[in-house]
C-alpha cells in the first residue's frame, strides 16, 4: 500500500508540487491576514477602547427626565444610577475624550468643550434636585464602583443635599486697583506726599466698603466661602427666598464700591460647586 | 448683579477647583486636575487679566518708562525682567514635562 502511494507519489510530482504550491501560498495568504486583521483591530481598541463612567452630580433619587439632559458631543447623554435614596448622574465615556488637555483655554477647545458640558450636566440636574457637583474629571471604574460611592458616607451625602436644597451659589470678587499716579514731574515733595496718601487711603476705604459688603450680604447667606488673596473673594450660599434681599444689597454696595475705584466682579446662580468640600476616599 | 452666561473663565474655576473629589481605587485618574487648574491659572493670569489685577503698574509709572531719567535703574530691572522671563519659561516647561 505504502508502496504505491510512493510509486503514485513520484509518478505525478511535479503535478502535485505545481498544485500545492500556489494552494499553499492562498492558504498561508488567508491565514495571516486573518493574524494581522486582528492584531490591528487589538492595536485599535487598546488606544480608544479604554472606558469609564464620568461622574458630574450626586443628586436625590428623583424623576429622572433624560430629555432634560444637555446633548454632549463625545458620549450619551448622562444616566442616574441610583442607590438607596441617592443618584450619581454619570455616562460612559472613553478615557482618550480626556487625554491631553491644555490649559489654553480659548472658547472652542477641548477643555473649555468639556468644563462647559460639566457645567451644563450639573446645571440641567440642578433645576429639578439637590445637587453636590463633583469635580470636572471626576471618572469612576463602573456602575460598581458608583453603588461604591454612593454607599460610603451615605448619611453625610445626604444631609448636606439637605443642607444645599432650595439654595443657589453667588460669587463675588472685588478687586482694587490704585488710579495711575501723576507724572511726579514737577510735583513739590508736599503735593507728591498728599498724592500718595489719598492713593493708600482710597485702598482701605475699598477694603472698609468690601468687608461691609461682605458682612452684609453674609446676613442674607446661609453658608459663606472666602478667599484672602484679593479685597474680597467670596461665594454665598442664598436660600432662594433669601435672593432678592441678597440682590438688592449687593447692587447698593456694589454700586459705592465701584464709585471708590474697585472692579466687583459677580457672578451666579450658579449651583453650589463652593459649597461642597468634600473628598469621598473609596477602597473598592 | 444680573445672572448672564458664565463667562470661561469662571466657568473653569468653579468645575477645575471646586466640587466633590473623588479618590482611591474606585477612581480612575485621567487627568491630573491640580496641575490643569495651576496651568489655567497661570495661562489666565498670564496676559489678558493681568491689567485687571494690576500687575502692569509699572507701565504707567514715570519711574520705570522709557524715557526715564534713570538709564542705570532701567537697565537694572530690564535684566532683572529678562532673568524673570527666563524663570517663568523653565517653569512652563517643567509643568509640561509633568504632564
Amino acid at each position: 500500500m505504502t508502496g504505491r502511494i510512493q510509486d503514485l507519489a513520484a509518478e505525478h510530482a511535479s503535478h502535485v508540487l505545481a498544485q500545492a504550491l500556489p494552494a499553499a501560498i492562498a492558504q498561508a495568504t488567508t491565514e495571516l491576514t486573518a493574524l494581522l486583521a486582528k492584531a490591528i483591530v487589538a492595536e485599535a481598541t487598546r488606544a480608544q477602547g479604554e472606558t469609564g463612567l464620568c461622574a458630574y452630580a450626586i443628586t436625590r433619587t428623583h424623576d429622572w427626565d433624560p430629555a432634560a439632559m444637555p446633548d454632549l458631543h463625545a458620549a450619551a447623554p448622562p444616566r442616574l444610577i441610583t442607590r438607596n435614596g441617592l443618584g450619581l448622574v454619570a455616562t460612559d465615556v472613553s478615557l482618550s475624550l480626556f487625554s491631553g488637555l491644555e490649559a489654553k483655554t480659548s472658547e472652542d477647545s477641548p477643555l473649555a468643550t468639556l468644563a462647559r458640558e460639566h457645567d451644563a450636566v450639573v446645571r440641567a440636574v440642578f433645576e429639578r434636585a439637590p445637587v453636590l457637583p463633583l469635580r470636572f474629571g471626576t471618572i469612576v471604574a463602573g456602575e460598581q464602583a458608583a453603588h461604591q460611592l454612593l454607599d460610603t458616607r451615605h448619611n453625610e451625602l445626604l444631609e448636606r443635599l439637605a443642607l444645599v436644597a432650595g439654595h443657589r451659589e453667588w460669587g463675588v470678587r472685588v478687586r482694587y486697583e490704585p488710579p495711575a499716579e501723576e507724572p511726579v514731574e514737577g510735583l513739590s515733595g508736599t503735593d507728591y506726599l498728599r498724592m500718595r496718601q489719598q492713593t493708600l487711603a482710597g485702598g482701605t476705604e475699598v477694603t472698609q466698603a468690601a468687608k461691609s459688603l461682605h458682612t452684609k450680604l453674609s446676613q442674607h447667606a446661609s453658608d459663606v466661602t472666602c478667599h484672602d488673596d484679593t479685597v474680597l473673594d467670596a461665594a454665598y450660599l442664598v436660600a432662594v427666598e433669601q435672593e432678592d434681599a441678597f440682590r438688592t444689597e449687593a447692587a447698593a454696595l456694589t454700586a459705592h464700591l465701584v464709585d471708590l475705584g474697585a472692579t466687583v466682579h459677580a457672578t451666579g446662580p450658579w449651583p453650589p460647586y463652593s459649597f461642597t468640600r468634600l473628598e469621598l476616599a473609596v477602597s473598592g | 448683579m444680573e445672572s448672564r452666561s458664565s463667562s470661561l473663565a469662571d466657568v473653569l474655576e468653579r468645575v477645575l477647583d471646586k466640587g466633590i473629589v473623588v479618590a482611591g481605587d474606585i477612581a480612575v485618574n485621567v487627568v491630573d486636575i491640580e496641575l490643569l487648574t495651576l496651568r489655567v491659572r497661570l495661562f489666565i493670569a498670564s496676559a489678558q487679566t493681568a491689567k485687571e489685577l494690576g500687575m502692569d503698574w509699572w507701565t504707567g509709572d514715570p519711574f520705570f518708562a522709557p524715557h526715564s531719567a534713570r538709564p542705570a535703574v532701567e537697565s537694572g530691572l530690564a535684566e532683572e525682567n529678562t532673568l524673570l522671563r527666563q524663570k517663568i519659561a523653565d517653569l512652563e516647561r517643567a509643568l509640561g514635562d509633568q504632564s
